[in-house]
C-alpha cells in the first residue's frame, strides 16, 4: 500500500514536483491508537480527575492542574 | 522510507510549543480573570452555588489569608464585593459566613490529608504542568495524524494539510464543545451538577469527533465524482449542521450567580477561547514546518534513482 502520489510543487521548488508519501493504514493504526490513548488519560486527569469521578483520593490532582483545567474549557465547578 | 513515528515526533515537538504558547496566553490573557473571580467567590451572591469543590478555593481564599497576615482581608474582600457588586443577602444567612469565618483547612473532605496547592503554583507551574501535558498529548495526536492524512486529501501540500488539519481540531475539540458548554471561571456553577456537565462536555467533544470523521468520510465520496472543492464545502457544511443541530439541543445549564460581573465572566471565556487557539496555532505552524522538512529531506533522498543523496 505504499505507492506514491505526485504532488504540486512547493512555492520554493516549482521546478519539480514534491512527492508525498502515502503511509499504510495498517502501520499507522497502533500510533494512532496510541495517541488516541494518550490523548484520553491526559485528557481526563487535565480535565476531569477529582471532579465528577476520580482515580486518586484527594484533591492534590485537582488543585495542581485547577486553572489549566478552567482556561483549557473543561467544568471544573 | 518515511515511518508514523517521524510524524510523531515531529507531532510531540509541535505540541511541546503549542503547550508552552497556550501557558503564555492563558497566564498574560486568562489568569487575570480567574483571579478577580476567585476574590469574588468569598461573597454572598456565589455561595449557594458552592461545589464540593469548593474547598480548593476556599484554600485559595485561606492563603490569601494567610499571605495578607490579617484574616479581615477575606472578610473585607466578601463585605466589598457584597456591597460593590452585589444584591443584599437575603434570607438565608447562608454558607458563605462559614466560609470566610472559618478559613482553615479543607475539613470538608476527610482524604485530603491537608494536600493543598496554593494559589501561587496552581496559576504558574500547575497551569504550565496542564497545558503542556495536553499539548503534548494532542501534539502527538496531529503529528500521527498528519502522517496518516499526507497525500490523501487531494492535492493538498504538506504545510497546507498540517494548517487544515490544526484548524479542524481546535474547531472540533474546543470551538464547537465551547458552543455546547461555554467554560466558565471559578465561582460560577452548581457543585450538584458538576457530574452531568462533565459527562456532557466529554460527550459533545465525542460527538463533534464522529461527526467530523463522519464529514471526513462522505467528503473523500464526494471527491470521487467531483472536485475537491466541492468536496470540502460538502464535507464541512455537514459538519456544520450535525454540530450546530446537536449544540442547539443538548441540555444547557444557566449557573451564572446573580451579581456576577459579566465583564469578567467575558474576559474569561475569551482567554479560554485564545488559550486554545494559541495551542493549535503552534501545533499547526510548528507541525507545517518540520513535517514539511521531513517530506522534502524524504523527497530529495529519492529525487532520482541514479543520483546519491548528498546531506545538505
Ligand atoms: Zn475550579
Amino acid at each position: 500500500m505504499a505507492h506514491v502520489h505526485v504532488q504540486d510543487a512547493t512555492a520554493s521548488a516549482p521546478a519539480r514536483p514534491l512527492v508525498l508519501p502515502v503511509v499504510s493504514l495498517r502501520s499507522a493504526a497502533p500510533w494512532l491508537l496510541l495517541a488516541v490513548v494518550l490523548v484520553g488519560l491526559v485528557g481526563y486527569f487535565v480535565g476531569a480527575e477529582q471532579g465528577a469521578t476520580s482515580v486518586f483520593a484527594g484533591n492534590a490532582v485537582h488543585e495542581w492542574v485547577h486553572d489549566a483545567r478552567h482556561l483549557l474549557g473543561f467544568p471544573c465547578h | 522510507m518515511i515511518s508514523i513515528r517521524d510524524f510523531l515526533v515531529r507531532g510531540l515537538l509541535a505540541g511541546l510549543v503549542g503547550g508552552v504558547l497556550a501557558f503564555g496566553v492563558a497566564y498574560l490573557v486568562g489568569e487575570p480573570s480567574v483571579e478577580s473571580a476567585i476574590s469574588l467567590e468569598g461573597s454572598a451572591a456565589t455561595a449557594p452555588v458552592h461545589s464540593p469543590d469548593v474547598s480548593t478555593h476556599r484554600a485559595a481564599l485561606h492563603d490569601s489569608v494567610v499571605g495578607s497576615v490579617t484574616t479581615g482581608t477575606a472578610a473585607d474582600t466578601a463585605q466589598f464585593a457584597t456591597a460593590s457588586l452585589l444584591p443584599p443577602p437575603s434570607a438565608a444567612p447562608s454558607v458563605d459566613a462559614t466560609l470566610v469565618a472559618a478559613p482553615a483547612h479543607g475539613g470538608e473532605h476527610g482524604d485530603e490529608e491537608g494536600t493543598m496547592v496554593p494559589r501561587s503554583l496552581q496559576s504558574t507551574l500547575g497551569l504550565l504542568t496542564g497545558t503542556l501535558l495536553l499539548g503534548l498529548a494532542l501534539g502527538g495526536l496531529a503529528g500521527v495524524g498528519l502522517g496518516v492524512a499526507v497525500g490523501r486529501l487531494g492535492r493538498l501540500t504538506v504545510r497546507a494539510t498540517a494548517l487544515w488539519l490544526a484548524g479542524g481540531a481546535f474547531v472540533v475539540l474546543h470551538a464547537v464543545p465551547f458552543l455546547a458548554y461555554p467554560p466558565n471561571p471559578p465561582a460560577v456553577g452548581s457543585g450538584e451538577t458538576i457530574g452531568s456537565r462533565t459527562g456532557l462536555f466529554f460527550g459533545m467533544v465525542g460527538l463533534s469527533v464522529v461527526f467530523a470523521a463522519l464529514a471526513l468520510v462522505v467528503g473523500r465520496q464526494v471527491h470521487r465524482t467531483h472536485d475537491g472543492f466541492t468536496a470540502g464545502v460538502v464535507g464541512v457544511l455537514l459538519y456544520a449542521v450535525l454540530s450546530l443541530v446537536t449544540v442547539a439541543v443538548v441540555p444547557s445549564y444557566d449557573e451564572v450567580p446573580a451579581g456576577f460581573p459579566g465583564q469578567v465572566l467575558f474576559e474569561f471565556r475569551q482567554g479560554s477561547l485564545l488559550t486554545q487557539l494559541a495551542l493549535w496555532v503552534g501545533i499547526g505552524l510548528t507541525l507545517a514546518v518540520t513535517a514539511n522538512r521531513l517530506v522534502a529531506g524524504h523527497d530529495a533522498a529519492h529525487a532520482d534513482g541514479s543520483r546519491e543523496h548528498v546531506p545538505a
